[in-house]
This record gives structure tokens, sequence and C-alpha cells, in this order.
């Protein structure tokens, strides 16, 4: 834009940065220590670095009309960078100050921990008001971003660099519904937030990218495009082919890439998970009225659910009895009718075809990936029915009690604990009902049930905290 | 959902890249070779490759995790440049052109002769490449909205 002189945007650069650090102080007040504490550290080295980063090429910049061009250039560059931050980073801060008023945090993070390895990570869990689920992993974002802007003195940016690089490697924003803060029930759908994660982490999608699309489906995606352009007028010569390839081919690549990615976090969630899983997910599809579509970056959820399904298969789940399988056998009925009838037209047909080609693999991997950690329908049979019970009596099942003639007291596993949670609201609902006076509606005796879940979670991570210092 | 949170992303790190190329033959047309112009010379080459890995990759279908993406959006970017620096032209034009201004950044990068035309050209592309890539994130002016 012209009519802007390179003083008016290199001050208003120097502007944008000093209300961005004011901001960032006022977030750091409100937040309860130690949320986000180093996520706002990396927003300090990004904004220190941006402010160095322009001064530098202010300095450096010749004058006259070329120079003044490169500074407007430079500094347009800057306010762009910041307005990222802005818009992309400090709305965490402002979400990460809204909590449910449960202790959750320690739960997911000891989650993380199972698989993070050395990788250091601070989570931070986000409500919104956006009826969806979703993660951020940002990858040592300062030491990425920092490393991206241009310094004429290299000197100054290997000290930013090295300060960046002692924060942890990876920071994680999970969000969810403001809706869903006090369930704990469709909360556990933040088990596939959370694999993803674990996927950024072991990069355990990377060896699983085919290493081509779909031959077939995407020449016929470019002869659609080109027959369609054709008809509205267009002269589709080589040049219009090849952008037209150029942009699908873009296109097509990034949603094999997220499809997979979210095959991934599924799988990963039904492993760890078991039914709760996908009880929590067609909870989730149910409350956001979702029809069976993709999109570019989700496969339909009838496929989807498909796939959960047959992974439940594999976990044994319609072999052993367990309290939940008539109801997974009637999901099971009415996923495998829609899963049939589900097709996919364009960029999804191609992205579909190419993922077919890796499929049994990913699953191989995956399952090998989980071994240890699979919720089977046996640890199901042996470690939910306790807790159910303990759930029908109106108690917080934080403790179950081992077999005789041991009879040991341990905290009740997380897994087991929202497995019987889900057992109680889809089978013994009438049961639990009986626990309330007869006004009580079957809203409100959900909001126990929840109450009793989440107080089992809290309570049960503190004895397990407690018991590693006895 | 998996968002993306590149606050610095392709786009801006082209124009970036641009603006350092650009800032380095400026200052070669007016005071000659200069060590600073390797370096920038050496981005405006990788840059270069890039651009030519994303047409391979989009001709021959090939899917890589880490570059795949990165390297379809300079192509795409590189066509827009390429289309107004010559006005448009075909595929077998694009890539003469594109090998012909790798040609005259590694001759500068050289300190090989390269003559004033051949240095405008190059200054040309990446003139369009940073223009394309500043106004290729959307940024309302103003957002309204009414409950009719």
């Amino acid at each position: 834009m012209d009519s802007l002189d390179a003083k008016t945007l290199s001050d208003a650069v120097k502007q944008k940065l000093f209300g961005l650090q004011q901001l960032v102080t006022d977030f750091e007040t409100v937040l309860i220590h130690p949320t986000c504490e180093q996520f706002i550290k990396g927003i300090r080295l990004l904004l220190e670095a941006v402010e160095e980063s322009h001064q530098q090429w202010l300095d450096e910049l010749p004058s006259g009309p070329e120079g003044e061009e490169h500074v407007k250039t430079v500094s347009k560059i800057c306010l762009s960078i910041l307005a990222n931050i802005h818009s992309e980073f400090l709305p965490y801060l402002d979400s990460s100050a809204q909590q449910t008023s449960y202790l959750l945090l320690p739960t997911l993070t000891k989650a993380v921990d199972t698989f993070r390895g050395d990788a250091t990570v601070e989570l931070a869990l986000v409500p919104q008001f956006e009826y969806t689920y979703g993660i951020a992993g940002l990858p040592q974002f300062a030491k990425l971003e920092i490393n991206k802007l241009d310094y004429t003195d290299e000197k100054k940016k290997t000290a930013r660099l090295a300060a960046a690089a002692a924060l942890p490697s990876w920071t994680a924003f999970v969000s969810y519904p403001m809706v869903e803060k006090n369930s704990a029930l469709n909360l556990a759908v933040v088990s596939h937030e959370l694999a993803h994660l674990v996927d950024f982490i072991k990069e355990l999608y990377k060896p699983l990218v085919p290493q081509k699309l779909d031959e077939e489906a995407f020449k016929k995606l470019i002869e659609e495009a080109s027959t369609a352009l054709e008809a509205a007028g267009f002269q589709v010569g080589p040049q219009l082919k090849d952008r037209i390839e150029a942009e699908y081919y873009k296109d097509c690549v990034q949603m094999v890439v997220s499809w997979l990615k979210e095959v991934i976090a599924d799988i990963i969630a039904l492993r760890v998970l078991g039914p709760a899983y996908l009880f929590s997910f067609l909870e989730f599809l149910a409350h956001g009225a979702f029809e069976n579509q993709h999109d570019s970056e989700h496969p339909a959820p009838a496929r989807r659910l498909k796939l959960l399904i047959d992974e439940l298969s594999s976990m044994n789940y319609f072999k052993v009895d367990t309290g939940v399988t008539k109801q997974l056998q009637a999901i099971k009925t009415r996923v495998s009718d829609e899963a049939k009838t589900t097709v996919y037209q364009q960029h999804a047909l191609v992205a579909d075809k190419t993922l077919e080609t890796t499929l049994d693999s990913l699953l191989t991997n995956l399952r090998k990936f989980c071994s240890s950690i699979s919720y089977t329908a046996e640890r199901y049979r042996d470690e939910v029915p306790p807790v159910v019970r303990l759930i029908q009596q109106g108690i917080a099942p934080i403790e179950t009690c081992s077999a005789e003639p041991k009879a040991v007291r341990t905290p009740s596993p997380v897994v087991a604990v929202l497995n019987a949670g889900w057992e109680v609201y889809k089978v013994g609902a009438d049961e639990f009902s009986k626990l309330f006076e007869e006004d009580v509606s079957k809203s409100q005796q959900v909001v126990t049930l929840n109450h009793l879940l989440f107080k089992a979670i809290e309570a049960g991570e503190l004895l397990r905290e407690w018991q590693k210092t006895v | 959902m998996i968002r993306s949170r590149d606050v610095i992303p392709s786009p801006l790190q082209h124009a970036m890249l641009a603006t350092r190329v650009l800032v380095a033959l400026d200052r070669y047309e007016e005071a000659g070779h200069a060590p600073a112009l390797d370096a920038a010379m050496g981005n405006a080459l990788q840059y270069l490759g890039k651009i030519l890995q994303g047409r391979n990759n989009a001709k021959d279908l090939r899917i890589d995790a880490d570059s795949s993406y990165e390297s379809a959006l300079a192509y795409g970017e590189a066509m827009r440049a390429v289309e107004i620096s010559t006005g448009g032209s075909g595929s077998a034009e694009f890539l003469q052109f594109v090998n012909e201004l790798q040609g005259i950044a590694s001759a500068l990068r050289l300190n090989e002769p390269v003559n004033r035309q051949s240095v405008e050209e190059l200054k040309q592309f990446f003139k369009h490449v940073r223009s394309v890539a500043l106004s290729s994130g959307e940024r309302q002016v103003e957002k309204i909205s009414l409950l009719a």
C-alpha cells in the first residue's frame, strides 16, 4: 500500500511490539502459576527477537527510494508476524485462565509422560466456545520461529536461539468446548488430541506416509476439473493444466497427511481408552449434530467409526463378554451399514485410495506401539465391574480392592473409571437413578455421575502421588 | 483437529528471503560483489531448487511428509511470479526460466561476470515473489455481522 510511508510502518512495529508486551504482562498476572509459564517466556523471547531483527534492518538499510521500499517491506513482514502472535498465541493465554474446577492436567500430563521419551512438554487445557476439540502442538516454537527471522548480526541471533533452546521441546494446547468442562464422560474424547501429540512427538506418521498419490484417482480429478473449466468457457491449455495440477497436488498431499494423522490418533486413543473412546466420540458427533461428511482434515465419520469398530474387534470386544457388549454390537451394525454407503469423490477419493495402500502397515505398527497399554476386553472384564459397582452405590471410585486373598486397595485406573462411567451411563442408568429422589432430573443425575468420575480421577491421582512418597 | 500455528508461515519466509536477495542485488549494482551477496544467492538458489522440487513432486505425484507441502507452496507462488515476469508462458518455458535464474544466481555467487539485464531479470522475479508472498495472507479490514 503506497499511501503508507516507511516511517509510519516502522513506528507501527514499535507500537505494536509495546502493546503485545503489555498484554503478555497482563495475562501473566491473571494466570495461576505455573500455567503457561514456559510458553510466556517463549513469547517474550520471540517478541524481543522481532524487535531486534527489525531494528537491525533499519540500521542496515540505505536511505533513498530503494532503501525506503525495503524498510516498508521489512516493517510489513514484522507487522504480519506480530499480528500472528496476537491472533494465534495470545488467545491461548486468555483461554488458559478459564479452567475447569477439577484437577485434570496432572492426569493428562501423566498420560503424555508414558509416551514422550526424552521430550519435555508443557501442556495446557484451553476451553473455547467453538464446538470442537483440537490440539496445537508447538515444537520448540520460539527457537523455530526465531531461526526464521532475518538478523544482520548473527551473534545476537545465536544468543536468542540459545535462550530459546532452554524452553520445553514441546508446548501443547488441548482445546475443548467450554460447555463440556464439567463432563468427564464427554471429555474422554480429549484422548484423541493427546494421541495427536504423541504422534507429533514420536513421529509415528512419518514412515506411514504413502510414497505417491493414487495415480488413477488423481488423473480423474484433474480431468474432471479441466472439463468443468472448459464447460465454464475457459480454454485449458498446458499452462492452466499445470496450475490446476500443482494446486490439486498440494491440496491432496495435505489431505492425505492430515487424514493419516487422524486415523493414527483414533487408533491410539481407542487402544488406550477402549470403548470409552468410541462412546465419547459418538457423543461428540451427536452433540455437534455432525453429518457423515469428510473435510480436508478428517475422513467421513462413518469410515472412522468403522475403523474403530474393527480395532475393538481385534481387542476381543466382540468375543469376550463385557458390560457393554450389546451396545457395541448395536453400534457395529449401524456403523457397518453407513460405512458401506460412504462414497468419496474428487480430492477425498484421491486421499482415500492413497491411504488404502498404507492401512495394513499402519495398523500393524500402531498395535505394536500400543501393545503394552492396550485396553483389551480382558482388561475391561477384570477392572471395570468393581468400579461400576462403586458408582452404582454413589461412591466416587477413587480406590478399588483387588480380589481375595490379598485384597489390596489401589487407586482405580483412570481408564477403568472412564469406561465404568460410560457403562453406567449407557447400561446402568436405571440402577444409578435409584440413588436419587424422584424429582431429580436425568440430566442432574448425569451431572452427579460426572462429578463422581472427576473426583475419582482427581483423588486417584493425588493418591498415586502420595503413595510414591511413602 | 490439528491447528497449524506458525507465526512466520512459508509465504512470510519467502517474502523475507526475497527482500534479502533484493537488498543484496541493489548493493551489488552499486558497489559490486560482497560476502552478503554469496549468502543471499545461496538462499535464492535454495528457493529456486525448492520450486523445481515442488514441480517434480507434482508431476510424479510423490509425497514427502516433510517437504511436499512446502515445495508445492513455493512452486505455486513461483508460477504466479513467473507468469507476471514473463507475461505468461507454458510448462517448458517455466522450466527454462527458472533454470536461467539459477544460472544467474550461481554466476553472481561465484563472482562471474553477469550482465545488467540478467541482474534486473533476477530482481524482477524476486520482486514478484515478494509481492505474491505478501499478498497471500487473508487479512480483513473489518468484520461486520448482523443478526437478522
